[in-house]
């Protein structure tokens, strides 16, 4: 059992695989500048057997060179081609085990591991191909010290599993439309190069502007907005359903097993007590419909890791939030009622809003002089928005917990038990200054910070007296009684 | 409201940041030249407007040299307590920041060249969520305060 295993041998083939996506593109390049020689197809094959044997043989070294074995509480692998690596992970280090197969892996049979812990965003280790029970056997093997920590503590095995009707709710009311649709938009715009060139009426040698009128063109332009509205929008439910399809989490004692994706499937293990905190997003399509997704912030994650890989649920109702912590993450269960910001907070609000404004409404205005000035009406919905994010912003401090509420494109509330703050920093700018305000920015073990700007002065203060040493502080929220505060 | 940090970065953190401004601000202000050459025989622009790099990396050297590094050694203050360090810095944006000791994975003191030949070192503390530096620390004092941080990261954890 702790003898050094190899993979499965089918890992091989994606070794290879690697190589042959790593230089396939300039090999067809240079290929392709040659395609005017006589003895052309000899190139092509000699050249696609060479890469056939460099990758073959590289895949056939990688994997022998690859072994792994669990000794005394400790992953060892040894690996590397060229360059020999050993590394040696104590299991109290590994903050998640993920057990991902694309489609190649399904075909074949198998799976591959990742094992994360806190440094970088990359995986420590990568088992490119194993057996499913071999898998499983390893992560039991790397996790079992959960049990340990958590003594007789027989919870009972928790599910909670996303239906179809959430699936293609989550799909349908996701911010990511927006990036569909600036992509289709910039596709389009090459479609009208294609249709200004290639006129499917000039075989008639009939203009453009004889056929289509101004009112059709007008229609013309609503219909095919509205085209690729709902073009991105199935895009995005398709995507969604591809990432998410069969979202499950399961609380087994002490750790949290979450399933997901339809062709790419994916297993995460995430301990409990590696979470740093807890994310809950409102997106702007959803928080109409009372609907959130709840993220995780996980050390092994780092800030770069793909938004999908911490999230802890996609599609909650919001009063079904505190039931599926109080499920799956006991820790993090506790009052959301938040303090407002001072009054004064909102003026600096609105005008961080619109101050980015000015500058596209300055060069509108003077190069489209009289109709340019109508920019100037951009500076109408920055105002209600900033005024939404001054609502919207709020804090509190509950039980060793900390909650800060911010609005960027969502609502974002974050829950953070203070024993996980890295670091809390206090800053302000000049204007801050005058108006005693000060912006709040909390770091995590995920790397992540996590900012509230426009706080009371002496707030700030306080709360960074409670990270320090977890006593509420007299003058908790309340203005200009610095005097009253039993640290100083 | 709690006082600011007590202990002040050395003094000579003054020197080394206004001779790295120095040394940028001249390569700027040789490129502005230059740029203000191209401008005015070869684009043949108006001289008035031509010597405006020069003039804006003038500015530049100025502020470089003598305003900001005055200024961020008033701001620059820490304090490395039992349970925290604590420190408070920035030019227009004064920032406070907090890191608990039982947070502090690891500290390292740091000399670049210039630093090492005014004999002075900053240090690096790491956390898990990131790291942060105190600057131009008399060498000494930066050895003793590294290895304090590192005994009292010690102790907290073992809490």
């Amino acid at each position: 059992m702790y003898k050094p295993r190899n993979q499965h041998p089918t890992s091989m083939l994606f070794y290879s695989f690697h190589v042959i996506r790593f230089v396939i593109f300039p090999l067809v390049l240079s290929l392709f500048t040659m395609i005017k020689r006589e003895d052309y197809l000899i190139w092509v094959g000699l050249a696609l057997g060479l890469l056939l044997i460099i990758a073959g043989g590289w895949g056939i070294l990688s994997w022998a060179r690859y072994t792994y074995q669990v000794v005394d509480g400790e992953l060892r692998v040894n690996q590397g081609v060229i360059i020999r690596e050993r590394r040696y992970i104590p299991q109290e280090r590994i903050q998640a085990i993920d057990i991902t197969e694309n489609i190649f892996h399904r075909l074949l049979g198998v799976v591959q591991v990742n094992v994360e812990t806190a440094g970088g965003s990359e995986p420590e280790v990568s088992l490119m191909a194993v057996k499913r029970e071999e898998a499983e056997r390893l992560r039991k093997q790397l996790m079992t010290r959960t049990k340990e920590e958590e003594p007789s503590q027989e919870t009972p095995l928790l599910v909670h599993r996303l239906s179809f009707q959430e699936l293609l709710l989550a799909g349908a009311t996701s911010d990511q439309i927006g990036i569909a649709l600036s992509f289709l938009g910039i596709f389009s715009s090459g479609l009208d190069r294609i249709f200004e060139w290639f006129n499917p009426f000039s075989a008639f040698d009939i203009p453009l502007d004889m056929i289509v009128d101004h009112s059709t063109a007008i229609w013309f332009a609503i219909f095919s907005v509205l085209f690729l509205l709902f073009l991105s929008w199935i895009i995005v439910i398709g995507g969604t359903v591809f990432s998410y399809a069969g979202f499950t989490i399961q609380r087994v004692n002490g750790e949290l097993l979450i399933q997901r994706g339809l062709l790419e499937r994916r297993r995460s293990t995430i301990p409990l007590q590696r979470i740093q905190a807890i994310r809950i997003v409102e997106g702007v399509l959803r928080q109409p419909f009372g609907l959130v997704s709840v993220y995780v912030e996980s050390a092994g994650y780092g800030v770069d890791a793909d938004a999908e890989s911490t999230v802890l649920f996609p599609l909650l109702k919001r009063q079904e939030v505190k039931p599926f912590l109080q499920q799956f993450a006991p820790e993090f269960v506790g009052s959301i009622e938040l303090k407002p910001l001072p009054q004064r907070a909102r003026r600096r609000y609105i005008v961080r809003s619109c101050l980015p404004m000015l500058f596209p409404i300055l060069f509108l205005s003077l190069f489209f002089f009289p109709f340019g000035l109508f920019s100037l009406l951009l500076l109408i919905p920055s105002y209600f928005w900033g005024r939404l994010k001054y609502r919207d912003a709020g804090w509190s401090e509950a039980e060793g917990r900390l909650l800060m509420r911010f609005r960027r494109l969502g609502r974002i509330t974050v829950i953070i038990p203070r024993r996980r703050i890295q670091s809390g920093t206090v800053s302000a700018t000049p204007f801050q200054r005058r108006a005693n305000l000060v912006t709040l920015g909390v770091t995590v073990a995920s790397s992540a910070i996590f900012r509230v700007a426009n706080l009371e002065a002496t707030t700030g203060e306080s709360l960074l007296e409670w990270i320090r040493t977890g006593q509420r502080p007299l003058y908790w929220g309340k203005t200009k009684e610095s005097e009253k505060s039993p640290h100083t | 409201m709690r006082p600011a940090p007590s202990n002040r970065i050395d003094e000579r953190a003054l020197s080394v940041w206004r001779l790295t401004g120095l040394i940028i601000s001249m390569i700027v202000f040789l490129l502005s030249i230059v740029a203000t050459i191209l401008l005015f025989s070869w684009l043949e622009i108006q001289w008035l407007l031509a010597v405006l790099p020069v003039v804006l990396s003038f500015i530049l050297g100025i502020l470089l040299t003598l305003v900001i590094p005055k200024v961020r050694y008033r701001r620059w203050r820490y304090q490395v307590s039992e349970g925290y360090v604590d420190f408070q810095h920035g030019i227009l944006i004064i920032k406070r920041t907090l890191i608990p000791m039982a947070r502090v994975q690891y500290v390292d003191t740091v000399q670049g060249p210039l630093l090492r030949y005014y004999g002075l070192a900053s240090i690096t503390i790491s956390t898990a969520g990131g790291s942060h530096e105190i600057p131009a620390l008399a060498g000494e004092v930066a050895d003793n305060l590294r290895d304090h941080i590192a005994q009292l990261a010690q102790v907290a954890d073992d809490v």
